[in-house]
């Protein structure tokens, strides 16, 4: 019996241990964030906000690459959610078979691709296209990252559609599109909205295919932190770092509204 | 109108055929953007490992050659780094399934409000940049830096440990940024095993530990194998973790092929460096998974592959 307690002291501690190591890393980055020296200690030893201030009012190389994260995430939420949604909506209607699971397969297959590949086929293949280091560039390259996540949640919401009421509304005499407009989606937008954030969400920290087709003045938020770690160890890094992380927070919350933690975590 | 009109209600109707019904058509935008994006970039990149590289950079257009691969089995630096590579891969993927394995079970064990926080946790890091993941680590790791004042203070060590910089400091970080792929695997699968049987197994006078590694593990191997090939699959081929974390010494083929592209401009053989490290690794996981499929318990490797 007294092993036995041993045992569930010594897992409750470790699984404890375990939150920390999840956690810790993410608290150092926002603790750091408001130091009021330049070297990057945790804890800090005096807070202050000047490295915000730097980053909203003086840094402009800061400031573009907050605009270049903007536009591409923009971008990408946009293209990634019609393509996304498009294509499960249709692979939902195709009959079952091998075209339909061939289409599957071509749809999350860009997933377990090494992101290096990616980036560096992107790179030479925009480069030959003449549009690396464009927005369009990096558009193309984030929604092809996280156009699989929007297939794969928008697939999930539209197996809780009641479709009794799509046949219905066909059977009054609904076109398609109508039955789809006025019964479908109604029941999925919200689906469909969450798994745009969700792109979004993705594309802002999206780092590595950025780094490659991006140039100077297309740099986004993590390529330009990655520039800066590069020299020396910077506050201005953890500052953006935590902002980007709020921005995550602040576009997850509705995802976990419509979906639920539980759910969401079975589903990414 | 008459004649293209009809053809192209012709056309529709055999198109209706294969794709079940008219909103089937509604694939068509993504498959396309797939082969010209997806499907384009990776032949394009095949294509560029058989280009002749020059000596003022990028490749000669037209050339074919087999050189690049040859000079890649020949070159022992970039062997070393492959090999190197695919240790890394296999050590932070031992680990991040064991650690894995423990916060899922732990999760899913746990109670309403905890197992949100668990579940939580590891959503939040999913989301979060590698730059940020990896940049983290630094003030914890350096010299100076928290794990060693509180293992100096607390008498552990005499000196500070040497962390960042070293192979120790990129598992470190490579098994921070994999692990909530591997809770979330090993997580959706436990979700279906039925609690009953562990306790069925507890009556019959199992003990707790040996309950777990007799039931819960064999049940949730299709959830390790798939993190466990996310987490092989991508720490393999790292390239944050060990530029920031590591020295020269931890340089993964990634490290050489961003070399190749973004440095001395050397494009045939920074693509065959990336078709052989997808070569590689592919075969790598294609023989665990038959591995798996014929000494594991049944059924694992289904829908895998």
């Amino acid at each position: 019996m007294r092993r036995r307690q041993l045992g569930t002291v010594l897992f409750r501690a470790s699984v404890w241990l375990l939150l920390g190591f999840v956690v810790l890393p993410i608290m150092v980055v926002v603790a750091t964030s408001v130091s009021a020296t330049p070297d990057v200690v945790f804890p800090p030893e005096q807070l202050s906000l000047r490295y915000y201030e730097a980053f909203f009012f003086e840094e402009a190389k800061w400031q573009a690459a907050f605009g270049n994260s903007m536009i591409v995430a923009a971008g990408t939420a946009v293209l990634a959610t019609v393509l996304g949604t498009a294509g499960a909506y249709g692979t939902w209607q195709l009959a079952a078979g091998r075209l339909r699971n061939a289409i599957t397969t071509l749809l999350v297959l860009p997933l377990p691709t090494p992101l290096i590949v990616l980036a560096l086929a992107l790179s030479v293949y925009f480069a030959r296209l003449g549009i690396r280091g464009s927005y369009l560039a990096l558009i193309l390259g984030h929604t092809l990252v996280t156009v699989p996540f929007v297939y794969i949640v928008v697939r999930a919401v539209l197996t809780r559609v009641d479709w009794q009421t799509h046949e219905a509304a066909r059977d009054l005499g609904a076109t398609r599109w109508q039955a789809f407009r006025a019964v479908v989606f109604p029941q999925i937008r919200a689906g469909v909205v969450a798994a745009g954030f969700v792109a979004a969400i993705l594309s802002l920290h999206e780092f590595l295919i950025a780094l490659f087709l991006s140039d100077f003045s297309t740099q986004t938020l993590p390529v330009l932190e990655w520039t800066a770690l590069r020299n020396f160890v910077d506050p201005m890094v953890s500052v953006v770092s935590t902002l980007l992380i709020l921005a995550a927070l602040g576009l997850a919350i509705p995802v976990v509204v419509v979906f639920g933690v539980d759910r969401l975590a079975r589903l990414l | 109108m008459g004649q293209p009109r009809s053809r192209l209600q012709a056309g529709l109707s055999l198109a209706r055929d294969r794709f079940g019904n008219r909103a089937g058509l509604l694939v068509l935008p993504i498959v396309a953007f797939e082969l010209v994006v997806f499907v384009g970039a990776l032949l394009y990149l095949l294509r560029m490992s058989f280009y002749a590289p020059t000596p003022n950079g990028l490749y000669q257009p037209g050339t074919w050659t087999l050189n690049n691969y040859a000079q890649l089995v020949t070159d022992s630096y970039l062997q070393g780094r492959l090999l190197f590579s695919l240790q890394l891969g296999a050590v932070v993927t031992a680990i991040t399934l064991v650690v894995g394995f423990v916060y899922a079970y732990a999760a899913w064990r746990a109670g309403g409000r905890f197992r949100a926080v668990l579940l939580g946790a590891v959503l939040v890091e999913l989301l979060i940049s590698i730059v940020i993941k990896v940049y983290a680590w630094v003030p914890l790791l350096s010299p100076n830096g928290t794990v060693n004042s509180l293992l100096v203070g607390r008498g552990l060590v005499a000196e500070p440990v040497a962390l960042l910089g070293t192979e120790v400091g990129v598992v470190i970080g490579l098994v921070y940024s994999m692990l909530p792929y591997v809770v979330l695997a090993v997580y959706a699968v436990l979700t279906s095993l039925d609690w009953s049987l562990v306790e069925a197994a507890r009556d019959l006078g199992a003990s707790r530990p040996r309950s777990i590694l007799e039931i819960v593990v064999p049940q949730a191997i299709p959830g390790l194998l798939a993190g466990g090939i996310t987490a092989f699959s991508w720490s393999t081929v790292a390239f944050a973790a060990p530029s920031i974390l590591g020295s020269p010494s931890e340089r993964t083929v990634a490290s050489e092929a961003s070399r190749f592209v973004n440095t001395t401009f050397d494009w045939p053989r920074a693509a065959a460096l990336g078709v052989e490290a997808v070569i590689v690794v592919v075969l790598v996981v294609a023989v665990t998974v038959a591995l798996v499929g014929r000494f594991g318990p049944a059924d694992t490797t289904e829908g895998l592959l």
